[in-house]
């Protein structure tokens, strides 16, 4: 093996970890934060930045394009699904009364649905 | 084993741990969280950090045998949360919540 190689894999190793590491910290934060939407904040770290380093690192540790596929195929659907659950969670939070009206600097929501009432 | 090999197996035993210390941390916002949607978005991380830790087992194995399960959870990880926001959230209150009637209509000052 030579030593690129060998530097791609620890590399790889490298990314793994520092990708786990990401998710920790958006747990944290979802343990720490006060409310539904900044939990919710919290929550997509993980599921992007942190998934995404993670792919990366195990695509430089398997480097056959069978498997590259796969893993940019995660990637995508990650990033196709996560956004649509964090606004349907943020949606649902907000028309139950979970969302602290005092606390927000602009909610253009609430004008729009009251106009509707 | 030569010297590199070892770093590389180090890193990647400490990505498994870090993940499983994280999935702990989040067993106790599932176990805890106030309201339904909470729930619901610990178990969208949930998805996230099995995909994570599977990735990790697959980059030590340097085996891709799990791909097609990460694969099949990025795509429907988000079923659950987006049914239990759609669905049970709606009837959901959490207990001893200010908020719990909807506040908006109902005498609030505006500017």
């Amino acid at each position: 093996m030579s030593v690129w190689l060998q530097i791609l894999d620890t590399a790889g190793a490298a990314l793994v970890l520092i990708g786990a590491a990401i998710c920790l910290l958006g747990v944290i934060g979802m343990l720490k934060l006060p409310d539904v939407l900044s939990r919710s904040h919290a929550a997509t770290k993980p599921q992007a930045l942190g998934m995404l380093i993670v792919l990366a690192g195990v695509a430089l540790r398997l480097r056959s394009g069978m498997d590259l596929a796969t893993l940019a195929l995660i990637g995508f659907f990650q990033l196709m699904t996560g956004p649509v659950a964090a606004h349907l969670v943020a949606r649902s939070a907000y028309r139950t009364g979970q969302v602290d009206h005092g606390e927000l600097l602009f909610d253009d929501l609430d004008e729009q649905l009251t106009e509707e009432h | 084993m030569s010297a590199p090999e070892t770093v590389d197996r180090v890193l990647l035993v400490a990505a498994v741990v870090v993940t499983v210390i994280a999935g702990a941390a989040l067993l106790t916002r599932i176990w805890r969280g106030p309201s339904m949607l909470d729930r619901a978005i610990a178990l969208d991380v949930c998805a996230a950090l099995i995909i994570a830790g599977l990735g990790a087992k697959s980059a030590f194995a340097r085996d891709p045998f799990y791909f097609p399960i990460m694969l099949v959870l990025a795509f429907l990880g988000f079923t659950g949360s987006v049914g239990i926001a759609r669905f049970i959230a709606v009837r959901d209150r959490p207990p001893g919540h200010p908020h719990g009637e909807r506040t908006r209509h109902g005498g609030e000052e505006k500017p």
